[in-house]
């Protein structure tokens, strides 16, 4: 804008400091988010490095002058070390298996002319919208007659097909934004269905694969109740059952709960600060594609 | 190309798709179909620990519907879900707003608000739960020094109101960092010089909003509200961790999910279970029978 201009306008004064009071209100409302998402963590944090003396307090202490990481060498002495193991075994499995199953699936939806294609794609949404609820009861009776209560495969089969539909959508969505001549090419050039899919157009999706995998990942290491019923003894048990175990009819052990949630959830956050970027962008193409 | 060539590609292009979606179809029709069907089966028969017993045709169904302890628990699902839908979605709509206002520092507020999806659903709970204690917990020191003297010592659990209260706030607080950078992303899609001209119009912030950008967000949001009603009629986790016992105190947390689960693990009634599971289900199928029609409209 021009010198000129900017004289002639006239309520640019006021227009100004209305934005500079639009701005204040803005910026208290994001440090107001800010706590709101941030307080949790630190609570919890805090809490599991308190003395025990310190967390039962009427008001509470926001810092600790004596932090102690006893409550962590006890715990991971115990059988938290094994049951975050099973949850990574079995997190880890579910997110394998329904990346690589949703990548063939997707590949196929998006470059092979199927006659049923709209079918299959309403299909696996339909599927995705069945609650775990409806389907615990018999697969828990039909798991109990195979054999695959308190077993990895049994939970991690099941993970997988929780999160597969919405695999395949997303894969699916990023799928459609490469160019189709490029697997042609592929092929021209003598490479086979497989290695096209695999060297090609892997490469290309690995934003959307990524995405898939944290759904995933996500789906599977937060999953209670299929988990918890699926699992009953006490060395199979995963994250969210072992969290269960600090209360009973006495009442909760805080500190030890803190700690235990603080183990769990501490490599997921680092995870998630890492991949952040695809985070967005699946969050952006799996609302928009459904 | 040969003849022989030609037709064995042309039966390649039939076959290897099939081939490759039928991993996927076969563990879903295994995990999700079939014990889809048999819990149908289930739900008209008597269910005795889990075996299946005799055939009742509808009874299941009609004890289920006459019962007042499920026409609670379903009325206080509907709340529940009402509650925390619109609660998380409006506030991941401020949320979202504040985010893409272009202020200094709002990539690191991105990254605060998408962390609570890292925290494990479990372990939130019991945060949440921990913050509300009685004697304890940070809110009623927080109310209570804000001079509502009536929180101290509160006991946020004690009652059936209050508790789904807890429950609920802690479900918006898990829901809103993926509502609210799905709706960060639809924003970023609405075209910047329309908003630009709207603005050198006079027209306000909130007209800006009211009649630009949520018309423009519109699909997302739909899809946001669908997926979130869906997520927060099966919710069960949260009523499961933070109420104790699981329901109470005297039934009165019980939520539809919940309900299913004792029915079917506790007082080893599988077919009552299954009948609840199918309520559920039948809720879930209009809403979802809803969407697929509104976005008929919206693409014809």
């Amino acid at each position: 804008m021009s010198a000129v201009a900017r004289r002639a306008y006239p309520g640019r004064r006021t227009q100004l400091t209305k934005r500079y009071v639009g701005r204040f209100f803005l910026s208290l409302a994001a440090i107001g988010i800010g706590l709101f998402s941030i307080f949790p963590f630190y609570w919890m944090i805090l809490t599991s490095i308190k003395p025990e003396s310190e967390i039962f307090t009427v008001t509470p202490q926001f810092w600790t002058s004596d932090p102690t990481l006893s409550r962590y060498t006890t715990l991971l002495k115990g059988a938290i070390g094994h049951q975050l193991l099973n949850s990574v075994i079995i997190a880890g499995g579910a997110t394998i298996c329904s990346v690589i199953l949703g990548m063939m699936c997707a590949y196929a939806l998006s470059r092979f002319a199927i006659r049923a294609k709209s079918i299959i794609a309403v299909a696996l949404l339909v599927v995705q919208m069945l609650p775990s609820i409806v389907v615990v009861i018999p697969l828990f009776t039909a798991y109990r007659t195979i054999g695959l209560l308190n077993s990895y495969t049994g939970v991690i089969i099941a993970h997988t097909a929780l999160a597969l539909a919405l695999s395949v959508w997303l894969i699916r969505g990023f799928l459609a934004g490469i160019p189709m001549e490029l697997d042609e090419a592929a092929l021209v050039d003598g490479a086979n269905r497989f290695q096209a899919l695999v060297y090609i157009i892997f490469p290309l999706a690995l934003p959307g694969v990524a995405v898939s995998a944290i759904f995933a990942f996500i789906t599977s290491w937060n999953e209670l109740l299929l988990a918890m019923t699926f699992l009953q003894q006490e060395s199979m048990k995963t994250l969210p059952g072992a969290l269960q175990q600090f209360t009973s009819q006495n009442g909760t052990d805080w500190g030890g709960t803190m700690t235990a949630s603080t183990i769990f959830a501490l490599p997921v956050m680092i995870f998630f600060v890492l991949i952040r970027r695809y985070l967005a962008s699946g969050a952006a193409v799996g609302a928009v594609k459904g | 190309m040969t003849v022989e060539a030609a037709s064995r590609r042309r039966f390649q292009l039939k076959i290897i798709p099939w081939l490759l979606m039928a991993p996927t179809m076969v563990g879903i029709a295994l995990v999700i179909g079939y014990p889809f069907v048999r819990t149908i089966w289930l739900s008209l028969h008597e269910g005795r620990g889990l075996r299946t017993g005799a055939w009742v045709g509808l009874d299941n169904y009609a004890d289920m519907l006459t019962d007042s302890g499920t026409q609670a628990a379903f009325v206080r699902t509907v709340i529940l879900t009402a509650v925390t839908v619109i609660g998380s979605m409006v506030a991941a709509l401020l949320i979202a707003l504040v985010l893409n206002s272009g202020l200094p520092g709002m990539k690191l507020l991105t990254i605060l608000v998408v962390l609570p999806w890292a925290m494990p659903r479990v372990s939130a709970a019991i945060l949440w739960k921990w913050a509300f204690d009685s004697q304890y917990g940070v809110v009623n020191w927080l109310l209570s020094s804000l001079g509502l003297d009536m929180f101290d010592g509160y006991g946020w659990f004690n009652n059936g109101t209050s508790a789904l209260i807890v429950v609920a706030i802690a479900i918006i607080w898990a829901k809103i960092p993926f509502l609210a950078i799905a709706m960060l992303a639809a924003l970023k899609s609405v075209p910047g010089d329309i908003v630009e001209a709207a603005r050198l119009d006079g027209a306000s912030a909130f007209k800006v909003l009211m009649r630009i950008k949520l018309p423009v967000m519109r699909p997302v949001l739909i899809v946001l509200f669908v997926l979130a009603t869906i997520q927060a009629f099966q919710a069960f986790d949260h009523i499961y961790v933070m109420t104790v016992p699981p329901g109470g105190p005297n039934h009165s947390t019980e939520i539809l999910s919940l309900l299913t689960y004792l029915e079917a693990f506790a007082f080893l009634e599988g077919g009552m279970g299954s009948a609840l599971a199918m309520l559920t289900f039948a809720v879930l199928a209009v809403v979802t029978a809803l969407y697929v029609r509104l976005q008929r409209e919206e693409a014809g």
